[in-house]
């Protein structure tokens, strides 16, 4: 066993330690569904800002964007703009907004702002489906990382991400899961910040590893991508942000409006942080070791070959709590779906608060069980994964959320065609451009189905509350 | 029950389906890539400033290697660069790129899948912190250390801190390490026996990094624990 083996357990340890003791706190201080689900309304500004950030940095981010800047170089953090309009929209438009109505789960909200139950249970459904596809991703990094560093078998290390998420997902719900966010989020920044310098330092100076990137390939200086696949990139994460069904479930935990704002702010302060960290750790990984097999092993390799064991064991233990934080953001929203929006109104509406919170343990526990089949068979790397749930989030979420949110008017059939529109055009696109070369993004193409749907149906109903009413008069 | 068995099933076998459309959508073509088998890399410290590197390499049968990059680091100078496979020298043509030296090998001359060494001497004006690797385009099998480097100091010499890779040192003056890829350089600190000092020992990037680790878990632990008692003395 080597050095960063042996530090990584000891590390890892002392953070498992202290995430169940979290848990067992919120276990304690849990009493209903509500409790379990928004934890009393009692999250600070920077505690919730920390869980915004630590809820987004994810597998996707530390596996996954590190890979990609290993792989295309500086062109991905154009980006990065994207995610920070998508919070900005959320922080004018839909956080506040959101916080003031109250509603446990974003499903619930829908049905009552368009008076439909069918609402409900489609967006619970589409959500479900969606967040699986993320939960796939965090479970192939975290086999990446087991294998790179133990040679484990990725199914084990898939277990082990499910139990230890379990454990404290189950017991304490939001609330735990906020505070072990916090934590998390201070390993992330403090493991990134601390890696940057040391990865300079080895190969001389940032100055030095730009020019020799260029020499490898000048895109990975230059432009890899075009403006037009970077704005669909932008478009997809910074939509799916803007309407991020496990990020407005925290809102939903903060004390009110102000503190959803402020928190939004200081989520941006860490962000910035982390991005810029992302960036030179891939850039400088690729200077380092210029040809490894796959982009998403930059992260794992990194640690355990170049930084300084401590420091590397310290940077694991930040990416595998940040894959679990996502893996618990996931599980509480999808859970909530199934408990809340599914089994509370469709299948029994006069279900106790009790055998609602049962439910969504169990269903906590069938759906972190469920994605590690797609995760074992690796269809492709990391973060092309993430950018397939952002598009199909976005287009489908994005326009009935903050339409919703924002404008009067609407109905149940406006938001059912824009949901419906949404996937159906960025499921079609998908196919198709997977065979064709296209500049339009799916995304591009899911919101705009979205918008029409969502438009046409509303001038239909409209038309026919008009004939309505003259037939009333008549 | 059977039903209830053959329906979970046609669940089960179209939700497999579903997964593989969806999942298969951001999946590239994949193609077949071409490996190293083995790399061997050797640095012999002549004086403190002045290295020589004899690295081999091995790529997987029927690949040749049609070309080398070496990093150029600030200060360095790549002197003496030549090339030879199993049969003897070989023809090699050297081109200066903005932050490398590009090897090209002539295509005849150098056989698929044989043995290809290169040598080079590495000298510079201060004592030598990093020494550029030669790196070819071809990843490594996966899953195989078969990468090894190792320096090799003058005697009176000793590496200070870990370095980048870490080396295992059989002896004061030889170090080495196998990976799983190829790096693009080897960073070691290397002093006379009579300059090392606790000073330069801490002064590594490893022994600074891990005090930056402390201090910040130190200073945080101290932010919070004074936190907490003005929040406790607040409410009293």
């Amino acid at each position: 066993m080597n050095a960063l083996s042996v530090n990584f357990i000891a590390v890892a340890a002392i953070y498992l330690t202290l995430v169940l003791a979290i848990g067992w706190f919120g276990l304690r201080k849990t009493k209903s569904e509500e409790d379990f689900l928004t934890a009393g309304r009692s999250i600070g500004p920077w505690v919730g800002g920390a869980v915004l950030a630590a809820t987004q940095i994810s597998a996707g981010t530390l596996v996954g964007t590190v890979g990609r800047h290993y792989a295309t170089g500086v062109s991905w953090v154009w980006v990065w703009p994207g995610v920070w309009c998508g919070w900005l929209v959320s922080a004018i438009f839909v956080g506040p907004k959101l916080r003031e109505v109250g509603a446990v789960t974003i499903p619930e909200y829908l049905a009552a702002r368009f008076h439909s139950e069918a609402v409900r249970v489609l967006s619970a459904i589409f959500i479900i489906g969606a967040y699986m596809i993320l939960l796939v991703a965090q479970y192939q990094a975290c086999g990446v990382v087991f294998e790179s560093i133990f040679g484990m078998r990725p199914i084990y290390a898939m277990g082990i991400l499910a139990i230890s998420t379990l454990l404290y997902t189950t017991w304490g719900g939001v609330r735990s899961s906020s505070y072990v966010d916090f934590l998390q989020i201070l390993i992330v920044v403090s493991g990134l910040v601390l890696s940057v310098p040391v990865l300079t330092y080895y190969f001389g100076g940032i100055s030095t590893a730009g020019s020799f990137l260029k020499s490898i390939e000048p895109r990975l200086v230059g432009s890899w991508y075009n403006g037009k696949q970077l704005l669909g990139f932008s478009l997809s994460f910074g939509l799916a942000i803007a309407a991020a069904p496990y990020e407005m479930v925290r809102f939903n935990s903060m004390r009110d409006k102000a503190t959803v704002r402020y928190a939004i702010g200081v989520c941006f302060l860490f962000q910035a942080v982390i991005g810029s960290c992302v960036l030179l750790m891939g850039l400088l990984t690729r200077a380092l070791f210029p040809s490894l097999p796959s982009p998403d092993q930059a992260s794992s390799i990194m640690a355990m070959n170049i930084l300084p064991s401590l420091i590397g064991s310290l940077f694991m233990v930040a990416l595998l709590s940040a894959i679990m934080s996502n893996v618990n953001a996931i599980l509480l929203v999808t859970s909530a779906g199934v408990s809340h929006d599914i089994y509370g109104r469709c299948i029994n509406p006069h279900a106790s608060d009790g055998v609602k919170l049962t439910i969504n343990r169990v269903s906590i526990v069938v759906m972190s069980l469920f994605p590690i089949w797609f995760a074992l068979r690796r269809y492709s790397d990391v973060q092309s994964i993430v950018v397939l749930q952002t598009r199909f989030i976005a287009s489908f979420f994005f326009i009935p959320m903050v339409l919703g949110l924002n404008t009067k008017g609407g109905s149940s059939r406006s938001a059912v065609g824009a949901m419906l529109g949404g996937i159906a055009g960025c499921l079609c696109w998908s196919l198709w451009s997977a065979r064709h070369v296209t500049n339009v993004d799916a995304v591009e193409v899911g919101i705009a189905c979205s918008l029409l749907s969502y438009l046409a149906a509303k001038t239909l109903d409209t038309r026919h509350d008009r004939i309505r009413a003259a037939d009333a008069e008549a | 029950m059977r039903r209830l068995r053959t329906s979970y099933a046609r669940v089960w076998r179209w939700s497999q389906l579903l997964a593989l459309v969806i999942l298969e959508l951001p999946a590239h073509a994949q193609t077949s890539v071409a490996h190293l088998a083995e790399y061997h890399a050797v640095v012999t410290f002549a004086t403190q400033r002045e290295a020589r590197v004899t690295a081999t390499l091995k790529p997987e049968a029927g690949v040749l290697i049609p070309s080398l990059l070496l990093a150029r680091l600030r200060g360095d100078h790549l002197l003496e660069i030549t090339a030879s496979d199993a049969e003897g020298e070989l023809p090699i043509r050297t081109s200066d790129l903005p932050g490398a030296v590009l090897l090209t090998l002539s295509a005849p001359s150098s056989k698929p899948g044989g043995l290809l060494q290169i040598h080079y001497l590495v000298t510079s004006n201060n004592p030598l912190e990093r020494i550029p690797l030669p790196t070819v385009s071809l990843p490594m099998f996966p899953e195989q250390r078969t990468v090894s480097i190792e320096a090799k100091l003058p005697v009176g010499m000793t590496a200070v801190g870990e370095g980048f890779p870490v080396l295992i040192w059989h002896s004061p003056v030889q170090g080495e390490t196998r990976l799983f890829d190829v790096p693009s350089v080897l960073a070691v600190k290397i002093r006379t026996d009579n300059t090392v000092t606790w000073r330069s020992r801490l002064m590594t990037a490893s022994g600074l990094s891990t005090v930056g680790m402390f201090t910040f878990l130190g200073a945080g632990s101290l932010f919070w624990y004074l936190r907490t008692q003005m929040r406790q003395s607040g409410r009293s």
